[in-house]
């Protein structure tokens, strides 16, 4: 008697596609719908791990679009202190649908909603949805406001003139104002703000609070580019901090989990949506954390490798003609010899990535 | 900050934009009444060869013979104590550059914030290696910067590829108040180093970010030379300079 999986490939199988090949030999974790060539211009947005893509896309020769580039002379350093060149307009992270629906509001709706700024007691004054962006806070509201109007307008042009948009969902847990319904980009006095229990609340967000805003965003983006292609990606990053009640191992993997459960129907049901699993080449048991720095956080510079790998690999193999024949660099995936190192000093983050999250680790009780 | 009550001994240093000073010196076009002038440098290619060694300015070998020629006193090498006051002239700090990004910036998308404003400043200073012994010796000495003057007009085309307006080409419709606040953001960040930067006078200035072709130095058309400057030109900077310094002598004392 016959049944369908007879008719099934290899990949369907765990034996023959996982427990065989084992973690350095995976291939076609990845179906790409539509080619990434290095001729589109790619916007990347997101959670922090969305640097990395940005980053690795850039390196190997893909069109990663700097629509708001540092002004000249200022050194790398000082640019990534300052928060030009991280993602391709300065925003800063966007850990949630709802926060990168802010933005699109302010970059193509309301250029005046959400009116909240904050002023510190040294009289610097900061933005909330990206209250880390200049170090010490901006001199006055004025040039406050202008810096969030020129960000707006850098994603607007981006959006419009991009071809494909990755955007890395990072958290479901969030900070908003009980009155207004703005979402923070971090919790309040964590690197700026004063909390009020009166006025912000906690909000884990539920899936279908986050499949709405997503799709919401998805629609701004089609709207104002028809041409638009969309990359979700999940954030393997864990929780610095829960404020869900749970044990921060438990949250992340509920937050995880959403978020995964998201971006994969999303990629289902529309076809200008992608999902690319780079949460699952970090994450999964197969890889037995491999690509953790002994945190078991931060993700160490091969796991971003061998994520970028597979993306050029997986491209290359559906849309072989995709740069004219010409296949990406040799982005290795994981090699054992650095993948044993990853787990010693040679091979730990070298915190290049510029996490709000962060600031909450510094603000945990000591022991 | 050292005093300038005192000076009797000044230092020119510099790259090839010494040239216009000596001859404003020695043609007589300028007086420094009480003050002894030594220069100190070498032309653009073997400028680059001096370095910072134990707090003394050094020329590589391939800058000694035209120092030699340049100092004329048999100086081999610079030291804080050795002069009264610094003059830094020329020597590699193309102040237009900033200047004209600066209005750019500001006549088109918006000038950054004022933290990254700064900061464009000094990662543009402190990567001009004399600047970096200007700012040495400014905790022992005087010192003032005469940044490398604006190019002169009229010579080449500065919207051609890789040329100033190619760049920056809002800034040649820049208004005095563009300039101003461009200029002073530059000299506001050298001075918290110690490092007061000379201007050069508005009314030397034409097309936003351009010398006046006046100021040309000879024969600059044929030589498409757009740095150099004529002896009136140096003459004013000094003239420029010496008052500056005059006043804070006063307020000193």
């Amino acid at each position: 008697m016959s049944n369908p999986y007879e008719t099934l490939p290899a990949s369907a199988f765990w034996r023959s596609a996982v427990a065989e090949p084992g973690p350095f030999d995976l291939h076609g974790l990845w179906e790409p719908k539509f080619p990434v060539k290095r001729s589109h211009r790619i916007v990347t947005a997101g959670s922090c791990f969305a640097q990395h893509i940005g980053r690795a896309l850039a390196a190997d020769g893909y069109g990663w679009h700097d629509a708001e580039p540092a002004p000249p002379f200022l050194e790398a350093e000082t640019a990534k202190r300052y928060n030009y060149g991280i993602f391709s307009f300065r925003t800063g992270n966007i850990y949630t649908a709802r926060m990168l629906n802010q933005w699109l509001e302010l970059a193509f709706g309301n250029a005046e909603a959400f009116p909240e700024f904050w002023e510190d007691m040294e009289g610097r004054f900061f933005d909330p949805l990206r209250p880390s962006i200049e170090p010490d806070g901006f001199a006055s509201l004025e040039e406050c406001r202008a810096a969030r109007a020129r960000t707006a307008q850098a994603l607007r042009s981006a959006v419009e003139t991009a071809d494909i948009f990755i955007f890395t969902l990072g958290l479901t847990e969030s900070w908003v104002n009980v009155q207004t319904g703005m979402e923070y980009a971090a919790c309040l006095g964590t690197s700026a703000g004063s909390f009020d229990p009166a006025r912000h609340k906690f909000e884990n967000q539920k899936f279908a609070q986050i499949r709405s805003a997503l799709n919401a965003a998805i629609d701004r983006l089609k709207k104002a580019n028809a041409n638009l292609r969309v990359v979700l990606t999940v954030s393997p990053v864990p929780l610095t901090a829960t404020a869900s009640g749970q044990h921060v191992l438990t949250a992340t993997s509920h937050s995880k989990s959403v978020l995964r459960a998201v971006a994969g129907e999303i990629a289902q049901e529309r076809p200008i949506v992608d999902y690319f699993p780079s949460y699952e080449i970090i994450t999964h048991p197969v890889f037995r954390g491999m690509f953790y720095a002994p945190n078991m956080r931060s993700v160490v510079a091969t796991g971003v490798k061998t994520v970028m790998g597979h993306f050029f690999a997986e491209q290359d193999r559906v849309f072989p003609a995709r740069n004219g024949g010409k296949r990406s660099a040799a982005l290795p995936l994981v090699e054992p010899k650095l993948a044993k190192a990853s787990g010693k000093k040679r091979g730990l983050s070298k915190s290049d990535v510029v996490c709000e999250e962060e600031m909450l680790d510094a603000f945990r009780p000591q022991d | 900050m050292p005093s300038a009550r005192k000076i009797k001994r000044i230092c020119l240093f510099g790259d090839s934009a010494l040239a216009a000073y000596r001859h404003a010196l020695t043609e007589g076009l300028v007086q420094l009444p009480g003050i002894e002038v030594e220069f100190f440098g070498a032309p653009g290619p073997s400028f680059r060869s001096f370095e910072s060694l134990n707090g003394r300015i050094v020329p590589g070998p391939e800058a000694l013979p035209a120092l030699s020629l340049v100092n004329g006193a048999g100086r081999t090498s610079l030291g804080p104590d050795d002069f009264d006051a610094f003059l830094f002239i020329g020597a590699r700090l193309g102040a237009a550059d900033f200047v004209a990004a600066h209005i750019h910036l500001a006549r088109g998308s918006g000038l950054p914030s004022r933290a990254v404003q700064e900061a464009m400043a000094y990662d543009f200073l402190i990567r001009v290696r004399a600047w970096r012994f200007a700012r040495d010796f400014a905790r022992h000495r005087p010192v003032m910067f005469i940044p490398t003057p604006y190019p002169t007009e009229g010579i080449l085309d500065l919207s051609a590829r890789n040329r100033l307006f190619a760049y920056y080409p809002r800034a040649e419709f820049a208004t005095v108040a563009d300039r101003a606040r461009a200029w002073q953001m530059l000299m506001d960040v050298s001075q918290k180093s110690g490092v007061p930067l000379l201007a050069q006078p508005d009314h030397t200035v034409t097309r936003g970010v351009l010398t006046q072709a006046r100021y040309a130095t000879k024969d600059a058309a044929a030589k498409e030379d757009i740095s150099h400057k004529s002896p009136e030109f140096a003459a004013l900077m000094l003239q420029n300079w010496y008052a500056l310094w005059q006043n804070r002598a006063k307020i000193d004392a």
